[in-house]
């Protein structure tokens, strides 16, 4: 049973400007960890904003636990939602010590149970003896599990996360990760985790949903969302990908290299782009192979290498970090699809075209 | 706010033909010419005397450049008719001055009269000059040394540099602080009236209280308002499409250490300023006060003059200052275009003159006086006397005018440090808006808010014209008590009075000071 319901929600700031919500429909279930992903500008902290009612949608209506709280005529004012948020910046109120801020949100509790709350709730997030320290006091990280522990002291229906990682160091981040959760598992939260960084969206969600231009363009796993993206936007913004024209025959998808399953993509003649990521394209050296190594970005764990092929097409393979060869070396490709995708030939538009681009 | 505004522009539509043509034929070129002339020679000595000031304590070490680099700005405390008088007791015929130099030089000795044009822009000069050093000293620091580094690598001499760049892009901050310097000149009325010279706002008075003509007197406070607006017209203007950016962390100018007689050149002009517009008037002031006979003292019922100018002071503050919160507040919650208008025009109050404030203030008071009493005779048969005019609320309504904008500012830059993020979260904890005012902004404004009420109240004490025109009967603050004395030559009763509210003037530089210091 799904605890928030986000229903064809839309919200534009200027008439003269596309909405930044566009006719979104979602829904979490009890337990469940959303991802919301996206470039910025996309409309994930909008779509946020609707569902903590900070902004009123022009259309459509938000459900959380059965209660309608915005749409038809009905706002319910933010602080009566039961909804948490917690922010990039954390936001703790700055006058108030570790424990004044997680009992912030506790005044409908009696003095006693109130302590033994915010007691409970830092033990929670592992920050028992900083409970009379202020804000500032502590470390970014620190800080952030205060505001998470804030936000769950009411023990709200929805908790809310805006980007909560983006103001720590990379290492941090992938410790602060897997914390937050593992207590929001603990805890049976349901939580949105709003981010423009596949990587944690990938760790952290049940479910990922990545939007573009205010509209959600899928909403899957993120397995799927990686193997099986929806649209040509997804592909790309997942995770490198390039896209091969190709032409349906009787023996599958004709491209320049190679030809790939075609299992009911369309009648034989129907033009496509098949994507092809990185990792799919592998490569032997060969004096006489037709392929050209024109770029080679050592990255650590990997190489990533850009082949020229002969129509002068280009395509990007990601290789162990001890590959040796360099630009100008010869080679031959061979592409190797798991999943094969594939989307209707287009004309590639700026926020689509992949990395790499074709035919420099 | 803008009702006093509107009810000066407003009061051409009954010319006061007779007592106009009187003043037209009599005075008013004279009063036109010398007004513009006061403003422009203000603005042409505060910007010398301040930006020089500025760049000598930012480029430059000497012996005592730290002291006066915050010393400097002390006459700021000093209200411009308390310096004047102080001036014209110390160089009066029988004053100290001309009497040593009598005993030295021989009897037929004689200083040229203060009382004068050149005396009242050297007395506004001395003391509005902070405003262009403050604003100058800020920009000088913050842009100088990256642009200084700059130019000097592309060929330019120091000299030259401070010529092509360093001016150019102080501009700003010289033209705002000019423009403040200006601005106080015009506003000013108990300088000019100690020293006799006439201006526009000191005929504002004039025609009020000696002719009795409320219309004309409406009128010359249009004129001078007019004035006061082409003012801020050319401050925009001049001002340009620059703000006043601050670099990051900026590095400091590297300053050049001065020695040998430059350094004594360094020390005795910033010594000499120093003297004239704090040091001497105050102990000038110290020796009066001294001097007078403590039964005098009792007399003239100082106690009860400073108890009655600071309750006064401090329902000012407390009024102006619950405004300029909620003014503020509604802003940041609902951040409308009309919130900001008004926010943007009760800033402009500070700019506006107190004698202009003044008539238009009475104005709109005395009709909902008039109304209050035909309303209260049709009830009750009975005429009460005037209720609003003459009392303090008059007094009250125009200080709120010409103050909102400094509690105003000071209390939305406390709001403003304040990220909006704190008061979502306080929101999706369950607190409403009213209730995250008292949990969240309040106590993290006390600062700001503590501040605004100390300016409200200091700048209070120190207003004359307006406090003048509409005091209830028998009301009198310090500010008021001085100019009567002075206008009566009865220097020494002047002096206690002059002092307190020197004293009080010092109190928010010590706390800006404070506040400075805290945040290096």
């Amino acid at each position: 049973m799904s605890l928030l319901s986000v229903t064809n929600v839309t919200r534009r700031y200027r008439r003269t400007q596309p909405p930044a919500v566009d006719g979104v429909t979602l829904s979490v279930s009890r337990g469940e960890i959303l991802a919301l992903l996206g470039p910025s500008g996309s409309g994930k902290t909008t779509l946020l904003r609707l569902i903590t009612g900070f902004e009123a949608p022009d259309a459509g209506t938000v459900v959380i636990d059965g209660r309608l709280v915005a749409g038809q005529g009905v706002t319910v004012s933010p602080e009566a939602r039961g909804v948490g948020i917690v922010f990039q910046d954390g936001a703790l109120f700055p006058h108030l010590t570790v424990d004044g801020n997680v009992a912030f949100g506790l005044h409908a509790l009696g003095a006693a149970e109130r302590r033994a709350r915010v007691r409970e709730l830092l033990a929670l997030v592992g920050l028992p003896i900083f409970a009379y320290r202020y804000p500032h006091e502590l470390s970014g990280g620190q800080q952030q599990l205060v505001a998470l522990a804030r936000a769950l002291a009411p023990a709200p229906a929805v908790l809310l996360l805006d980007e909560p990682f983006s103001n720590l160091d990379a290492d941090l981040r992938g410790q602060m990760r897997e914390q937050v959760q593992r207590i929001l598992k603990a805890t049976g939260t349901t939580a949105i985790f709003v981010t423009h960084g596949q990587d944690e969206a990938f760790a952290i969600a049940d479910r990922v949903g990545v939007l573009n231009r205010g509209r959600l363009e899928q909403l899957d796993t993120p397995e799927t969302i990686y193997h099986r993206p929806a649209t040509p936007f997804v592909a790309s913004f997942v995770g490198d990908a390039t896209f091969i024209p190709g032409i349906v025959d009787g023996t599958g998808i004709v491209t320049d290299v190679g030809t790939f399953p075609a299992d009911g993509v369309g009648p034989p003649g129907t033009g496509v782009e098949v994507m092809i990521r990185p990792d799919d394209v592998s490569f032997v050296p060969s004096a006489d192979g037709d392929a050209l190594i024109v770029q080679r970005d050592f990255r650590g764990t990997e190489t990533l290498f850009c082949l020229e092929l002969p129509g002068g097409r280009r395509l990007s393979s990601s290789q162990p970090s001890w590959a040796t060869e360099g630009v100008g070396d010869r080679v031959r490709v061979a592409v190797h699809l798991e999943h094969v995708v594939t989307f209707p030939r287009r004309v590639a538009g700026p926020e689509m075209a992949p990395r790499v681009a074709p035919g420099a | 706010m803008a009702l006093p505004v509107l009810v000066v522009l407003g009061s051409w539509h009954e010319p006061a033909a007779d007592v106009w043509r009187h003043l037209w034929q009599t005075q008013l070129g004279e009063l036109l010419a010398n007004t513009l002339l006061l403003a422009a020679g203000v603005g042409a000595g505060t910007l010398l005397v301040g930006a020089a000031l500025a760049w000598l304590v930012v480029a430059y070490d000497f012996p005592g450049r730290r002291v006066f680099e915050w010393a400097l700005v002390l006459p700021l405390a000093m209200p411009a008719y308390v310096i004047g008088f102080a001036f014209l007791a110390m160089f009066d015929f029988a004053g100290p001055v001309q009497t040593a130099l009598r005993a030295l030089l021989g009897p037929g000795v004689r200083l040229p009269d203060l009382r004068a044009g050149w005396g009242v822009v050297l007395m506004m000069t001395l003391v509005f000059y902070p405003y262009v050093y403050l604003l100058a000293r800020v920009a000088f620091r913050e842009h100088g040394r990256t642009a200084l580094e700059v130019a000097r690598s592309l060929g330019h001499s120091p000299q030259r540099a401070f010529v092509t760049v360093i001016l150019p892009l102080a501009r700003p901050a010289l033209v705002a602080g000019v423009a403040l310097a200006m601005m106080e000149a015009l506003a000013d009325f108990g300088t000019v009236s100690t020293f006799g010279y006439r201006t526009l706002t000191e005929a504002v008075y004039r025609v009020w209280t000696g002719m009795f003509d409320r219309t004309a007197a409406t009128q010359v406070a249009s004129l001078l308002l007019l004035l006061v607006l082409a003012l801020l017209a050319i401050e925009r203007a001049l001002r340009g499409r620059r703000r006043f950016t601050r670099a990051p962390r900026a590095a400091e100018l590297p300053r050049r250490t001065l020695a040998g007689w430059r350094a004594a050149a360094a020390v005795a002009a910033c010594g000499a300023v120093l003297a004239l517009a704090f040091v001497l008037p105050v102990a000038e002031l110290i020796a009066w006060a001294l001097a007078l006979p403590a039964e005098q003292r009792a007399r003239r019922g100082f106690a009860g003059l400073v108890g009655s100018t600071f309750v006064l002071a401090a329902a000012s503050a407390v009024l102006v200052g619950a405004l300029a919160l909620v003014l503020a507040y509604a802003r940041r919650l609902r951040p409308s275009r009309v919130a900001t208008a008004a926010a943007q025009f009760a800033s402009m109050g500070y700019a506006l003159p107190g004698a202009v404030i003044a008539v238009g203030v009475l104005a709109p008071l005395a009709w909902v006086d008039r109304a209050l009493a035909a309303a209260a005779e049709a009830l009750v048969g009975h005429r009460p006397g005037l209720v609003l005019t003459g009392s303090a609320v008059a007094v009250l309504f125009a200080y709120a005018v010409r103050f909102l904008a400094v509690g105003y500012q000071t209390t939305e830059s406390a709001l403003g440090r304040i990220p909006p993020t704190l008061d979502e979260a306080a929101r999706s904890l369950g607190v409403t808006m009213r209730g995250a005012l008292r949990r969240v902004h309040l106590p993290l404004m006390r600062g700001g808010i503590l501040s605004a009420l100390t300016l409200i109240w200091v700048e209070t004490i120190k207003e004359l014209p307006a406090t003048l025109l509409l005091r209830p009967f028998g009301l009198k603050t310090l500010a008021i008590e001085v100019w009567e004395r002075t206008s009566e030559s009865l220097w020494a009763e002047a002096a206690l009075p002059a002092l307190a509210i020197v004293g009080v003037g010092l109190v928010p530089l010590l706390l800006g000071s404070r506040l400075d210091a805290g945040r290096r």
